[in-house]
């Protein structure tokens, strides 16, 4: 066994070397993006027809992905999150549903789109599901991952975080909103999508004159300032899943005892809910968009996050069901 | 004392050097001393230490815009101003507070040398442009200097550990007030060598308001 440690040392600091690189390359595109040099800024937002809405449209819905994503599209998204999305649609039928936006990338730029490493990122997507395919694509989980330590960073989040909330309201635009209709606006961030909703929030709310509520589908989430402009944040959690409470743990304005920070003050002022989702893990088969996984009540663990986000649109009056017709219609 | 003669030994001493200085190893500020070419070493650690600070600064540079080759300038610009502040003007008031209130007489040579060498922990300064680990790793490192600042007068001046350390924080303060003195001109000329450089000045704060409000025009007229 002596032959093994000197080759996992080896291969450890080959990862470590790649994370690194990884991270330090990370701010690059929304900085590049930022000072023009990819030309980014000039984007036409009549690129693609504005959809019109029907009137009897309560608000509008923005589904932010998790650091596995590849692209806001139906080859990126995994067949869970596309089962996820049309039990929402089933569920909430006067709330639009926006999916078309990648939230690690400043100008909804996919892995596979105009990008130097788009033929590594593609290939790694395509072997996802062969023989040690998970254990690469960990590559993309970690170049997403330090997307959201950009939008999460005070130096470049608002430069980020601008971006990525200009591609949400041109999104919502192209979606049939109309800016200054006050039509409500919720952003479902799953995991790092969560803090990239949280970072984006105020942008949305600037360009579009929108109220603003964000889901965080255990969301890793850090003290954001955009915390201090969206009308609540509701956390879901499975009480299996730790990934989470990096989030509390990484950024000190999360801790309880740093008294002033912005999530302090939102939680002291009642503007965070945590629901408990249940028995749920971060990823694998408990998972929150697990079609086979169960509850011990016998749901499955797909239908009840449905449920409880449905239940918060409810209880915002974000859909035109109320109360009583949803738990009517559980009954039936 | 000992001469670098060969541009390969001259790395090899400065990478040496650097690892000693890591360590606060105080023996290496006499060899460096004593080794003929010992000054340009130290000053080359202190134009690359520049160089890498201003690398991992270079939000700034982003934040305004500029261009690819402008980008390049502001670089080489930032570490030119880094090196000169720290050579002319910077750490050797250390050595005039040893002087005036230790009574120390050394040649300021050197507190020149020790100073650089003082700055190696900065060679890392580009790290600081990683995302959420960058500001940390930012006041990590100048502790670094400090410490190795605090070594390097011990070494160069013999004094306690305590005299080192009062003409360290006093230095700082002499800096503070020199600079909020001369700051305005001095800023004034910074000011215009960028303009003339950049074709800009470069501002500390990143206004989104006018692209926000940019925006929401086009959205609205869409």
């Amino acid at each position: 066994m002596g032959w093994l440690l000197p080759q996992l040392v080896t291969l450890a600091g080959v990862a470590l070397t790649a994370a690194l690189i990884i991270a330090w390359c990370s701010p690059f595109e929304a900085l590049g993006w930022w000072a023009g040099w990819s030309g980014g800024l000039d984007d036409d937002v009549g690129a693609l027809p504005r959809v019109v809405q029907p009137s009897t449209t309560r608000s509008y819905l923005v589904y932010l992905t998790g650091i596995g994503g590849f692209a806001p599209n139906e080859e990126g998204y995994s067949r869970r999150e596309l089962s996820f999305f049309d039990g929402l649609s089933a569920q909430l039928p006067d709330v639009v549903l926006v999916h078309d936006v990648f939230p690690f990338s400043v100008s909804n730029n996919p892995l596979d789109g105009q990008r130097q490493l788009a033929g590594l990122w593609s290939w790694l997507h395509s072997r996802v599901r062969k023989p040690g395919g998970a254990l690469l694509y960990n590559l993309v989980m970690t170049r997403n991952m330090m997307q959201v330590a950009v939008s999460s960073d005070r130096r470049y989040g608002p430069i980020y975080n601008y971006g990525v909330g200009r591609e949400i309201a041109q999104s919502l635009v192209r979606h049939g909103y109309r800016p200054d209709s006050y039509t409500p606006v919720v952003l479902l961030g799953v995991s790092g999508g969560g803090q990239v909703a949280l970072g984006a929030a105020p942008t949305v709310r600037a360009l579009l004159g929108a109220p603003v509520t964000v889901i965080s589908l255990a969301g890793v989430l850090s003290d954001d300032p955009g915390i201090d402009t969206i009308e609540h944040l509701y956390h879901l959690q499975g009480s299996r899943d730790r990934v989470p409470l990096l989030g509390a743990l990484l950024f000190p304005g999360r801790w309880p005892w740093v008294g002033h920070s912005n999530w302090n003050r939102a939680q002291h002022d009642g503007r965070i809910t945590l629901i408990d989702t249940g028995p749920m893990t971060h990823m694998g088969e408990h998972e929150y968009l697990a079609r086979r996984a169960v509850l011990p009540n016998g749901q499955r663990h797909v239908d009840h996050t449905i449920e409880l986000i449905e239940k918060i649109f409810v209880e915002e009056g974000l859909c035109a069901r109320t109360q009583q017709s949803a738990v009517s219609s559980q009954q039936g | 004392m000992s001469t670098i003669t060969t541009v390969t030994e001259f790395w090899g001493a400065l990478w040496q050097a650097v690892g000693r200085v890591l360590l606060l190893d105080a023996t290496v500020f006499p060899a460096v001393r004593a080794t003929a070419g010992g000054l340009e070493l130290a000053l080359c650690i202190l134009l690359l230490a520049g160089i890498s600070q201003t690398l991992g600064q270079s939000v700034t540079l982003f934040a305004n815009r500029v261009s690819r080759r402008r980008f390049l300038r502001a670089l080489v610009l930032s570490a030119l101003v880094f090196y000169v502040e720290r050579r002319v003007l910077g750490r050797r008031r250390s050595g005039w507070i040893a002087r005036l209130i230790f009574g120390y007489d050394g040649p300021l040579r050197g507190v020149l040398i020790s100073v650089g060498l003082s700055y190696a922990p900065l060679l890392f300064g580009l790290f600081v442009f990683l995302p959420y680990l960058g500001n940390p790793l930012a006041h990590l490192l100048r502790i670094w200097v400090l410490l190795a600042t605090i070594v390097a007068i011990v070494s160069n001046a013999g004094l306690p550990i305590m005299q080192a350390l009062v003409c360290v924080v006093v230095g700082w303060i002499v800096w503070q007030a020199a600079s909020s003195y001369a700051g305005r001109r001095i800023e004034q000329v910074l000011d215009a060598v960028e303009r003339r450089l950049l074709g800009t000045t470069l501002s500390d704060t990143l206004d989104l308001s006018s692209e926000v409000a940019r925006e929401r025009e086009r959205l609205r007229a869409r």
